[in-house]
């Protein structure tokens, strides 16, 4: 029985496809602004609910992927999830059974440290990226997030054992 | 979220972490962290990592065509929403082009009138005498009494006995001038009579008006006289009232009735004389009509359209 609870590579595979997509859709320029980070999203979440199968590594290799897509300095995007993400594994064992809002907040922190690293490494490379675009959706990351939770288990319901 | 299920994934997956084959956490956070700064130096200082850009790019397509999906759905919606518009800019312009189409045709009507005041005109050239258009204002409806009233009178120097042609040729003369009007007297009146020569014979004599059913009668031709239908009469200048070289008709009946003198010849007038309002009063030597605005109009169209010619009259 318990190993059918196990959480198969599957949904992670289709919940970071889907990330991906949904991180490169186009929307209007004021809706732009507010799309929530959804890949670092979707990576903290399943650092938190199974690190064993997705790890830091994962991480980072998605990273690269989102470099490649949005066009960013390679290894950028990796750099900034690997050490957000180590902070987020850290905190799993404690984090991931409290209630979906206040995990928001916990993470709140690591957003910001997320966007700062991203507004950091635009600074060192010289790339002037507008400061708005990297730090609003910090708040609309920790606002999606309670969202995101509740899709996923819904997507991912526990399995009827009684 | 609940509470079971976390103490379940405790079992499975969050203990193992405390026991790791691998490397630690911190360890493989340092490396990976390391690896992705030198990664991102790389790139910056060198082009040694083009080819994975562009692996990854080549694997990463189908995110792309996908992310791009919402934006050809929004592309579909807006072709139904620019339908509807296209609709209600359609009916538009058939409500404008009706509106249109009724303009045009009233453009139709001015543009025939020109063409034949141009005509006019072009007559008046042949001439080479002052003209004056002037447009008939009333008729009399009488079959046998072919008088008509111009709006042209003593004031723009339209004298009596004044000759009035039209692009085609001889209409009548002015029989009477009041200052704002005048009254003429067409070549059909059976009280008119115009002096003419056969065209092709130079055969002398005078056409008389002969009411709407004849047209034109030539009554006092001689019963051997050189006359045929088809023949063209142009005024000859006889009479000292109208220009000379004129049409006036074109001869359609000839007939000899037996122990007459005279020939039975009718002709039909080459001014078109029920058809146009617009006439020409000619002056024979120079008096001035007031407004010439014939000379103008002729000095523009001087390479112009094609004199009126005599297959006009058949």
């Amino acid at each position: 029985m318990n190993e059918d609870r196990r959480p198969s590579a599957l949904p992670i595979l289709i919940s970071v496809l889907l990330a991906l997509v949904l991180s490169k859709v186009m929307l209007p320029d004021p809706l732009a602004l507010l799309r929530p980070a959804m890949v670092p999203m979707i990576v903290f979440y399943w650092l938190l609910m199974v690190p064993d199968k997705f790890g830091l590594t994962m991480a980072a290799l998605l990273g690269l992927v989102v470099d490649v897509l949005t066009g960013t300095l390679l290894g950028a995007h990796a750099f900034a999830l690997t050490v957000s993400g180590y902070l987020v594994a850290r905190m799993a064992l404690i984090v991931r059974f409290w209630p979906a809002w206040q995990q928001s907040l916990a993470l709140l922190p690591i957003w910001g440290l997320y966007a700062f690293l991203m507004f950091w490494i635009d600074g060192v490379t010289h790339r002037n990226a507008d400061a708005l675009l990297r730090f609003a959706p910090v708040l609309t990351t920790a606002v999606a997030w309670p969202v995101l939770c509740s899709v996923m288990s819904w997507a991912r319901p526990p399995a009827e054992d009684t | 979220m609940d509470g079971r299920f976390g103490v379940d994934d405790l079992h499975q997956d969050s203990i193992r972490p405390l026991f790791p084959r691998g490397p630690s956490l911190g360890l493989k956070a340092v490396l990976l962290a390391l690896l992705s700064v030198g990664l991102m130096f790389a790139d910056d200082r060198t082009d040694t990592l083009n080819p994975v850009r562009s692996f990854i790019a080549v694997a990463a397509v189908p995110v792309q065509w996908m992310s791009s999906l919402p934006n050809q759905a929004s592309e579909v919606a807006s072709h139904f929403a620019s339908r509807e518009s296209l609709l209600a800019q359609n009916s538009d312009l058939r409500e404008q082009q009706l509106h249109l189409q009724a303009r045009l045709q009233k453009l139709d009507g001015l543009a025939a009138e020109n063409a034949r005041i141009r005509a006019l005109l072009l007559s008046s050239k042949r001439l080479h005498e002052q003209v004056l258009i002037g447009e008939i204002v009333s008729s009399s409806m009488d079959p046998y009494r072919h008088y008509v009233t111009l709006n042209k009178g003593g004031m723009e120097g339209v004298y009596k006995g004044q000759p009035l042609i039209d692009a085609h040729g001889v209409m009548g003369q002015v029989v009477e001038v009041t200052p704002m009007n005048s009254t003429a007297i067409l070549v059909t009146d059976p009280n008119h009579g115009i002096p003419v020569e056969v065209n092709r014979t130079g055969l002398q004599t005078v056409a008389h008006g002969a009411g709407d059913s004849r047209g034109l009668a030539l009554p006092f031709l001689p019963s051997n006289a050189d006359v045929q239908v088809g023949d063209l009469l142009v005024s000859s200048g006889l009479g000292g009232r109208y220009p000379a070289g004129y049409p006036v008709g074109v001869v359609y009946d000839v007939q000899h009735q037996p122990g007459e003198h005279f020939l039975d010849v009718s002709a039909r007038p080459a001014a078109r004389l029920n058809q146009g309002r617009e006439l020409l009063l000619v002056w024979k030597d120079g008096a001035p009509p007031v407004t010439n605005v014939a000379e103008q109009l002729d000095q523009r169209r001087e390479a112009g359209l094609p004199s009126f010619a005599t297959s006009d009259l058949q």
